[in-house]
């Protein structure tokens, strides 16, 4: 039985190998396990600084930044990194990048930064960054680490955008900036305020969920 | 033990190397925030003041009651145009709001630029747009009561947003009574620093 067993360990092992490439890394990413609307990870940021959908892609490009490198680093270091102090390791690996984008973001798009603020230092406790370095990064090959914080980066930003551009709409009339309706829309305010971003995020995971079933339901039929 | 002693290192080296890297960053940077505040800086002086186009001015720390504020001050041939205010006010819903005003030489506001506010987006934000703050434009203490309607004042505040509002009003009331007494005492007294605003 025992015998057994391990075979099939290093069955599934082998499996597990070959079970990540690049498609799949980007379809998870991008959709399969969207850090936002299937695994509900670094809601903070996505709840917070969606009130525009230029917010949300700065936020989101940031965190690609950071997810990225955060990722490079831990994968180029997961041969040294003892189990027992990987923790401790990421969120000083993290912590290092976040403070990296945020000085350059503060020397280069100054007002963003400004508009940012606070949020742009709490990507270290955004959720996301280390789920990655622990389920992915540490175990994979930096290539396909690099890989993976690029998918889900983009994923993360495509949420925030398509949240960001949905309550900038109906309570700013505007998408990016730019006037849609004219001056007599009457805005929905309370979409820019946090009850519109928990509304907002409602509808986009029902949706995606929506999507999801039907197309499960596709494959069945 | 042994392994104990490999972890610390590990962890240290780890440290270090972000230290290395931070410390980099923040050579590489230093002199770029520098410059992307002294250009907002000039910015908002510049959106505040029409009169100071290549003028000189001049920051001046002033002190009047309570406040002390830095006044901008321009000359043109020697010749006094006005001022922008730096004025601070917690007041508002959400931490500091920092803005500039700019005032003539008769003390009539010529613009507002709000440089920071942590105001609620597509609330408390809209005083940053000329929608707003253009009602103070071309007004002095002389004929414009700055406080907003609810304290019986002639300023209109953002629908949904009195706090904020009240609270860019009343640092602007108590800016302009600063300014009136910069202009009656002159520059002689209560000058805390004169500091050269040109390169």
């Amino acid at each position: 039985m025992v015998k057994n067993n391990e075979n099939d360990n290093e069955k599934t092992k082998a499996k597990t190998k070959d079970r990540d490439p690049l498609p799949k890394i980007y379809a998870d990413g991008l959709w399969n396990s969207n850090p936002v609307l299937i695994m509900l990870l670094g809601l903070c940021p996505a709840l917070a600084v969606t009130s525009s959908g230029l917010n949300g892609l700065a936020m989101g490009v940031a965190t690609i930044f950071v997810l990225v490198m955060a990722n490079l680093a831990v994968s180029i270091l997961r041969g040294i990194i003892p189990a027992k102090m990987r923790i401790p390791s990421f969120i000083v690996i993290i912590a290092t990048f976040v403070t990296v984008i945020d000085l350059l973001m503060e020397a280069y798009a100054n007002d963003l930064h400004g508009q940012l603020g606070i949020f742009i230092p709490l990507i270290v406790v955004n959720c996301i960054i280390l789920g990655r370095a622990e389920a992915f990064a540490y175990k994979k090959s930096v290539w396909k680490s690099f890989n993976d914080g690029l998918a889900m980066g983009v994923g993360f930003t495509l949420a925030l955008v398509a949240m960001g551009v949905i309550r900038e709409i109906f309570g700013n009339n505007s998408v990016f900036g730019y006037n849609i309706f004219g001056e007599d829309f009457n805005n929905v305010l309370f979409m820019i305020l946090p009850p519109g971003a928990f509304l907002t995020l409602g509808y986009l995971l029902a949706l995606s969920h929506y999507i999801n079933n039907k197309r499960a339901e596709r494959k069945k039929a | 033990m042994a392994a104990q002693k490999k972890d610390v290192l590990i962890l240290v080296l780890i440290a270090t190397f972000s230290g290395l890297l931070l410390s980099g960053t923040y050579i590489l940077t230093k002199k770029d925030i520098a410059k992307a505040k002294i250009e907002k800086q000039k910015k908002a002086l510049k959106a505040v003041m029409p009169f100071l186009g290549n003028n000189p001015y001049e920051k001046i720390v002033y002190k009047y009651q309570e406040n002390t504020i830095n006044i901008f001050t321009v000359t043109e041939n020697e010749n006094f145009l006005g001022a922008a205010l730096e004025l601070k006010t917690k007041k508002g819903y959400s931490g500091w709001i920092v803005f500039y005003l700019g005032v003539d030489a008769d003390g009539k506001v010529t613009g507002m630029y709000i440089t920071e506010s942590k105001e609620t987006p597509g609330l408390g934000d809209k005083a940053k747009d000329k929608k707003w703050w253009g009602q103070f434009v071309g007004k002095s203490k002389e004929d414009f009561i700055f406080k907003v309607e609810k304290d019986k004042g002639d300023v209109v505040s953002i629908t949904a947003s009195t706090i904020t509002s009240r609270a860019i009003t009343n640092a602007s009331d108590q800016g302009l009574d600063l300014y009136k007494d910069f202009l009656a005492n002159g520059a002689k007294t209560n000058v805390v620093e004169a500091q050269d605003g040109k390169k």
